[in-house]
């Protein structure tokens, strides 16, 4: 595991314990889920049915900081990502961080990754 | 394939409204014309073609150009949600300078300033109707010229429109388009 992989799964584990009691599912795509070392943004797609989106980018602003990736987040809720079929083309190839009703199984799941 | 399918459907259909019209015609005892059974069939078929080539043609282009619509309308909101990330990061951190590449990556999918040829606008501007498009272009215009805006007068610009300001005014370009370009897909699934 090199650093980038050690920063990624750093920023994975912040964001499930800061946003994982409001965001439903997280998803990592793009450059980092295709396998590519040191890319320059963690695309992440986030599942929320809460409004309150200045929260979570609060949040990512402070687990940024110091970081050298850029965390890019894409907010999204239940109704965009069930009728829009460009969102689930994206999580068909992302790794997923966790996901309701199992978060744990599947944070896991990325960490054997 | 789905062309030729709906022209049957539709020529099936209007047979069997031209054979319920001639059912209800007996029924009524209306008085027949003196057409022969055999010319009378002839032109009912060639009716029937003729009306089901037309009515399933159209039904046929409307369903393809829906299609086509809602494939850019999911585009956009695809591109305006990455985009609203991406505003977002740079309102909490502060930081316009490193966002900044990335975020003309993805305005310049949406559109161009004084450009009416780059990103998808110019193409849904061909599908939606005028009204429809002016209420989405609200929205994205706010996005495309503020973005050109910090492009061109970097901060401490003497303009005094400060980056903060104009990452607000994409923030609320963002905000409007997105609720927009809902609406439309939802007026359309």
């Amino acid at each position: 595991m090199n650093e980038s992989d050690i920063e990624t799964r750093s920023i994975a584990d912040a964001l499930y314990e800061q946003l994982g009691a409001i965001v439903n599912a997280a998803y990592l795509y793009g450059s980092v889920a295709r396998g590519a070392r040191n890319a320059g943004d963690l695309d992440l797609l986030l599942v929320t049915s809460s409004h309150d989106h200045a929260r979570v980018y609060g949040t990512i602003g402070n687990i940024q900081a110091g970081k050298t990736i850029l965390i890019h987040p894409t907010i999204i809720n239940e109704r965009e990502l069930e009728s829009n079929p460009l969102f689930r083309e994206l999580i068909d190839s992302s790794i997923t961080l966790w996901q309701e009703p199992t978060p744990a199984v599947a944070l896991v799941a990325y960490q054997d990754k | 394939m789905n062309l030729i399918i709906t022209i049957i459907v539709a020529a099936l259909a209007i047979v069997g409204g031209l054979t319920l019209l001639e059912w209800l015609a007996d029924k009524a005892r209306v008085k027949r014309d003196t057409v022969n059974p055999e010319r009378r069939s002839t032109l009912t078929s060639i009716a029937s073609i003729a009306g089901g080539a037309l009515v399933g043609g159209f039904v046929w282009y409307e369903n393809k150009r829906t299609k086509k619509t809602l494939h850019l309308l999911f585009e956009l909101e695809l591109l305006l949600a990455q985009l609203e990330g991406l505003v977002g990061v740079v309102l909490a951190q502060h930081d316009v300078a490193s966002m900044l590449p990335f975020m003309e990556a993805v305005v310049a999918k949406i559109g161009d300033y004084g450009s009416r040829a780059v990103g998808l606008m110019p193409h849904l501007e061909e599908e939606l109707s005028s009204g429809e498009f002016a209420q989405l272009n609200e929205g994205t215009s706010m996005i495309i010229s503020a973005l050109a805006f910090a492009r061109e007068n970097p901060a401490g610009d003497p303009k005094g429109q400060d980056a903060g300001s104009l990452i607000k005014t994409i923030q609320k370009g963002v905000e409007i388009s997105r609720t927009r370009v809902r609406e439309l897909i939802d007026e359309r699934i």
